[in-house]
C-alpha cells in the first residue's frame, strides 16, 4: 500500500516536472552520466567519419587527379595536333594562293625524304610520273623557286635544289634587271654568276627567275643578296644569293606541270587551269 | 624457326643500315653541309674491321644502293664507294691489329679522309665541281672520327646481345613428342 502512495507520488511530481520542463532525478541522473560518454563517442565517431571520408576523398581526388592529368595530356596532344594543322592550314593556304597567282597547270607534292650524303642537295617527293611529273619540270613553293626534277618513278621524284652544285638558274636581280646565272654551291647559299662590275648590286636586292632556261616561270622568286664582292681586276662581281626557299624546312611543294608561259605576278584570283590531285 | 647466327648476323646489320639511313635523312642530315658526322662511314668501316663478307657486305651494298638512290648523283657512286671502304676495312682489319678503340678511330679517321679526297676528286671529274676546301671538311672528319667509338661500342653490343639471344635458343632442350 505504501508502495503503491510512493509511486503514485512519484509520478505525481514527475508529471508535475514534466509540466513545469524540469528534467527527474532520474532522467537528471541518467543524462548526467551518459551525456559525456555519449558525446565521447560521437566526437570519435565524427573524427573516425571524417579520416574514412578524408582517406576516401583523397582517393577519389587521387582518382580524379589521375583522370585530369589524362585529360591535360590529351587536351595538349589535342591543342598541339590543332596547331600543326594550323599550320599546315596556313601553308596550303599559301600555296593555293601562289597557285592563284602563276597562270599554270601545277600539282602540289609532299617532301617525303632527303638526301642522305653531304654531297648533293636534294629532296624525295610522294608525286611521280603517274602524276603526270616529269625530267626537268619546275618545284616551287609560294616562298619561291625550290628546284626541279632530275628523275621520277611511278610514285616517286628526285628534285634537286637549288642549292646543288649541279643547279643554275637563269636570273634576274629584280631592281636593276641585270641578267646572270644562280648558281648553287652544295652548302647553304647560292652564287650569282657573271654580274659584270659595272652593274650595280646591293645587299638586300630580290633575285628573281627570267624565265629564259624554259624550266621555271618568269618573276619567281629565287632569293636575295647577302654579300656582294668585287676584287679589282676580275671579270665579275661575287655575290651570295641566301635562297628564299628555307629547303630544309620545306614540307610541302608545287610541281609545275604545264608550260611556264604566266607571269606570276600577275593576279589571276579564278585563274580556271588550277588542277587538283 | 630459329635463323643460324651468320644469317642473323647478315639480318641484324642490314636492320642497322636502315636504321642509320633513317636517322641520317631525318636527323643527323640536314642543315649540316660538309660538317655532318659521316655515320654511314663508321658503320662500313665497323663492318669491314669486324665481319666476313657473308655477314657485311650485304649491309654496306645496301647503304650504297640507298645512298645511290636517293642523292642527287650519278646512280652507282656511293655503291662502289661504300664496296671499296668496306674492302679497304676488311684487308685493313686481317692485316692490322684495329682491336683497341684508338686504333679503330685511327681506322676511321684515315677511311673518311681517303674517302672524302676520293669523292671530292670523282666529284671535280664526273661533274665538274669546283675544287673544295680542304678545311671545310675537316670539322666532319674529325666529328666522325671522334663519334666513332661510340658507334662502335652500340654496335658490338647489338651484336653480342644477338649472339647471346642465338646461343640461349640453340641451348634450350628439343621438346619431345
Amino acid at each position: 500500500m505504501c508502495a503503491f502512495c510512493f509511486l503514485g507520488m512519484a509520478a505525481a511530481i514527475a508529471y508535475k516536472e514534466r509540466e513545469q520542463g524540469r528534467l527527474g532525478v532520474i532522467q537528471f541522473l541518467s543524462m548526467e552520466a551518459a551525456a559525456p560518454v555519449q558525446q565521447g563517442f560521437d566526437r570519435l565517431t565524427r573524427k573516425l567519419v571524417g579520416i574514412w571520408e578524408s582517406y576516401i576523398m583523397l582517393v577519389n581526388v587521387d582518382r580524379e587527379n589521375r583522370e585530369l592529368r589524362e585529360q591535360i595530356r590529351r587536351l595538349k596532344h589535342e591543342i598541339n595536333s590543332y596547331r600543326e594543322e594550323s599550320l599546315e592550314n596556313r601553308r596550303l593556304r599559301e600555296l593555293l594562293d601562289f597557285k592563284r597567282r602563276v597562270d599554270t597547270l601545277m600539282i602540289p607534292a609532299e617532301v617525303v625524304g632527303r638526301d642522305p650524303s653531304d654531297w648533293y642537295r636534294s629532296i624525295i617527293i610522294d608525286k611521280g610520273s603517274r602524276s603526270h611529273v616529269r625530267k626537268d619540270m619546275a618545284v616551287v613553293s609560294y616562298e619561291g623557286i625550290v628546284g626541279r626534277v632530275i628523275s621520277a618513278s611511278p610514285n616517286y621524284a628526285k628534285i634537286l635544289l637549288i642549292l646543288d652544285r649541279n643547279s643554275a638558274v637563269s636570273a634576274v636581280i629584280q631592281r636593276t634587271r641585270a641578267r646572270s646565272i644562280l648558281s648553287g654551291t652544295g652548302e647553304n647559299y647560292c652564287l650569282l654568276k657573271y654580274v659584270a662590275p659595272s652593274e650595280d648590286v646591293r645587299v638586300g636586292d630580290a633575285v628573281i627567275s627570267s624565265g629564259l632556261n624554259g624550266i621555271f616561270p618568269k618573276g619567281l622568286l629565287l632569293g636575295a643578296v647577302v654579300r656582294v664582292d668585287y676584287r679589282p681586276g676580275e671579270l665579275f662581281q661575287t655575290i651570295r644569293v641566301a635562297p628564299a626557299v628555307d629547303v630544309y624546312t620545306l614540307e610541302e611543294v608545287m610541281v609545275l606541270l604545264g608550260p611556264p608561259h604566266a607571269d606570276p605576278l600577275r593576279i589571276t584570283p579564278h585563274a580556271p587551269q588550277i588542277t587538283d590531285e | 624457326m630459329l635463323l643460324r647466327l651468320p644469317m642473323s648476323k647478315t639480318f641484324l646489320f642490314l636492320a642497322w643500315a636502315a636504321l642509320l639511313f633513317i636517322l641520317q635523312t631525318s636527323w643527323l642530315g640536314p642543315a649540316s653541309g660538309y660538317r655532318t658526322i659521316h655515320i654511314f662511314l663508321i658503320f662500313v668501316c665497323y663492318l669491314g674491321i669486324t665481319q666476313e663478307p657473308a655477314t657485311g657486305l650485304p649491309a654496306a651494298l645496301l647503304l650504297g644502293v640507298l645512298t645511290d638512290t636517293f642523292s642527287g648523283g650519278s646512280f652507282g657512286m656511293f655503291l662502289i664507294l661504300y664496296l671499296l671502304a668496306y674492302l679497304v676495312g676488311f684487308s685493313a682489319g686481317k692485316k692490322v691489329y684495329l682491336q683497341s678503340v684508338l686504333y679503330r678511330v685511327g681506322a676511321v679517321l684515315a677511311m673518311d679522309v681517303s674517302f672524302r679526297l676520293l669523292l671530292l676528286n670523282l666529284l671535280r671529274v664526273l661533274e665538274d665541281a669546283p675544287v673544295t676546301d680542304v678545311t671545310r671538311v675537316l670539322p666532319g672528319i674529325l666529328a666522325t672520327a671522334l663519334m666513332s667509338p661510340v658507334c662502335f661500342w652500340v654496335f658490338d653490343a647489338s651484336l653480342n646481345r644477338l649472339e647471346m639471344l642465338t646461343h640461349a635458343g640453340r641451348a634450350k632442350p628439343r621438346a619431345r613428342g
